[in-house]
């Protein structure tokens, strides 16, 4: 079997931040006493209190194909599904798969698919208690996610806290490159490169920061690095980041100078660059920060204090880490971006 | 004049398609299907060098006319090869001026025509050879700036070539609509006056 699936954009496809936000607004809203982080806070994940030290994390994610090989797209889609428990500073419980498949497509590609997710979840210390599956014109698929956390534990991704230092746990950049590559214009390298960061899951890096004066966590995904740190400083801090210190995938920065750029990337520029200042005055520099990410690392806002403990821990681990940068007090911009 | 259909193309196709099309052709015109498309064509045309003009027909259709500048967008090498220093836009900005709209009409005729007029009026903007060196939004003027309005491709255009977009953030809080502004930044009304003060002042009234 060497069938293909076509690309469609992995967190490229999600809809626009501004346009989201506009209907979220409308929306009734319920609520519960068990419910310690929920739809009000643009959060990646929901949390309910069961008991005192127990609460639940309930999480959904999927998306279209954003890599042409089943197998590794049901990773990658799995990975990024997963991911939101992490981002919460939780454990992965359980997971139940969420098919859209093509009537018309061959099976076997859905078992690859199914195949890849699985494993992901096997690695994630999870059980895969079944799932859901209809008929589509294109393949989509993803999980739905159930984690546990002590409810005095969680890591919301918008308390970030004054001269707290800025982790960054994945290279950015994996966007453009699987973009990129789909229509032949970035090397075979380059996509290993993202596909192996895409596939890589933020477990090992949750497991670390737990044990951290870590203020507030995200995953970097749809609304690109820039959307999310913006998110994490909700209006009550800026930034400064540094980027020589962000890491990136090389050839990212080579396809941005040539504006080998997604819909999304540019979806992210309108809706937030008038929050950020780019002394670099590079432009690949921008397109990189507005790269949406397909199952991107953790970005952390963690106490000066432990910072240096924290980077320590978390590539004894084997995680990848680079302190890009600083919550510093707000200023005119959002994110001010240094060479 | 070389014309590419990229109508159903998802990005970066457009840009691959006519990065192809200028190393055969001088002028170029581009048919997209979405905003974002004609963005990133600007987006182009500005790291490369060379001269570029959005013409929206409906939401779903627009027409990108980039013209090469001389020997400065794509050469004969493959064009994973091209690198070029640094913008080369082909706007001239000699005889400073802002331009000041507090109105998203023209004159005060008839709502349609007045309308019709700001539109065109935005439009001509992009294509002088002198370009502005600002664009001041204030009072029903940062209508224009705003996401969705007719107007915001040519600002969007404006702004791609260094002229700052600036709208009045007073004004955009009382109307209610600070979420909804797509392009440049917000202003006040000492920055507003300064820059009245400094600079002869163009005003579509």
């Amino acid at each position: 079997m060497k069938e293909k699936l076509m690309i469609c954009g992995g967190c490229n496809a999600k809809i626009g931040p501004g346009d989201l936000n506009k209907i979220l607004t409308k929306i009734p809203q319920t609520t519960s006493e068990r419910l310690l982080v929920g739809f009000d806070t643009s959060d990646d994940a929901a949390v309910l209190k069961m008991t005192d030290d127990l609460a639940i994390i309930q999480t959904l994610d999927f998306f279209p194909t954003m890599v042409s090989d089943p197998y590794l797209y049901g990773k990658i889609a799995a990975t990024n599904a997963l991911s939101d428990v992490y981002a919460m500073g939780g454990e992965v419980l359980s997971a139940m798969n969420i098919v859209c498949f093509p009537e018309n497509y061959d099976l076997e590609m859905l078992g690859e698919i199914l195949k890849g997710g699985a494993e992901k979840v096997k690695e994630a210390g999870g059980v895969l208690v079944g799932g859901h599956s209809i008929h589509d014109s294109t393949p989509k698929y993803g999980l739905s996610v159930t984690g546990l956390i002590h409810p005095d534990k969680i890591l919301k991704n918008n308390n970030c806290q004054l001269n707290d230092n800025l982790i960054l746990t994945k290279p950015i950049g994996s966007g453009i490159i699987t973009t990129a590559y789909s229509v032949g214009e970035a090397s075979e390298k380059a996509f290993l490169e993202a596909t192996e960061a895409m596939q890589t899951l933020n477990k090992y890096a949750a497991e670390v920061i737990v044990d951290y004066d870590v203020n507030s966590c995200t995953d970097v995904t749809g609304f690109g690095l820039a959307g999310h740190l913006l998110e994490m400083l909700a209006g009550a801090y800026s930034a400064n980041i540094y980027f020589d210190k962000i890491p990136y995938i090389m050839e990212a920065y080579e396809c941005a100078k040539e504006c080998l750029v997604t819909a999304g990337g540019q979806r992210n520029r309108n809706q937030f660059s008038n929050q950020v200042e780019n002394i670099t005055q590079e432009f690949a520099v921008e397109e990189l920060i507005y790269d949406p990410q397909t199952s991107g690392g953790l970005l952390l806002s963690v106490t000066e204090k432990e910072t240096d403990e924290l980077l320590l821990a978390l590539l004894d681990a084997g995680v990848s880490a680079s302190l890009i940068g600083k919550v510093i007090e707000k200023n005119k911009v959002g994110i001010t971006i240094y060479n | 004049m070389e014309k590419i259909n990229c109508l159903g193309d998802a990005c970066p196709l457009p840009v691959i398609k006519t990065k192809r099309a200028l190393k055969k052709a001088n002028k170029v015109e581009v048919l997209v299907d979405n905003l974002i498309a004609t963005q990133n064509l600007v987006k182009m045309a500005e790291q490369l060098g060379g001269n570029v003009s959005v013409v929206k027909e409906n939401d779903n259709l627009y027409h990108v006319f980039l013209l090469k500048e001389e020997n400065s967008l794509v050469t004969d090498s493959d064009i994973t090869d091209i690198t070029i220093e640094e913008s080369k836009y082909n706007y001239k900005k000699e005889q400073p001026y802002i331009v000041v709209c507090s109105s998203e009409m023209m004159g005060a005729g008839e709502t349609e025509l007045s309308k019709l007029l700001i539109k065109s009026f935005l439009y001509a903007l992009t294509e002088q050879d002198v370009l502005p060196e600002k664009v001041l939004l204030y009072n029903k003027g940062i209508y224009l700036g705003l996401k969705d309005s007719e107007t915001v491709a040519d600002l969007h255009l404006l702004e791609q070539a260094g002229v700052d977009i600036m709208s009045c953030g007073l004004c955009a809080d009382y109307y209610g609509v600070t979420d909804d502004i797509e392009v440049g930044t917000i202003t006040n009304m000492y920055a507003i006056i300064e820059n009245m003060r400094l600079y002869p002042v163009v005003k579509p009234s």
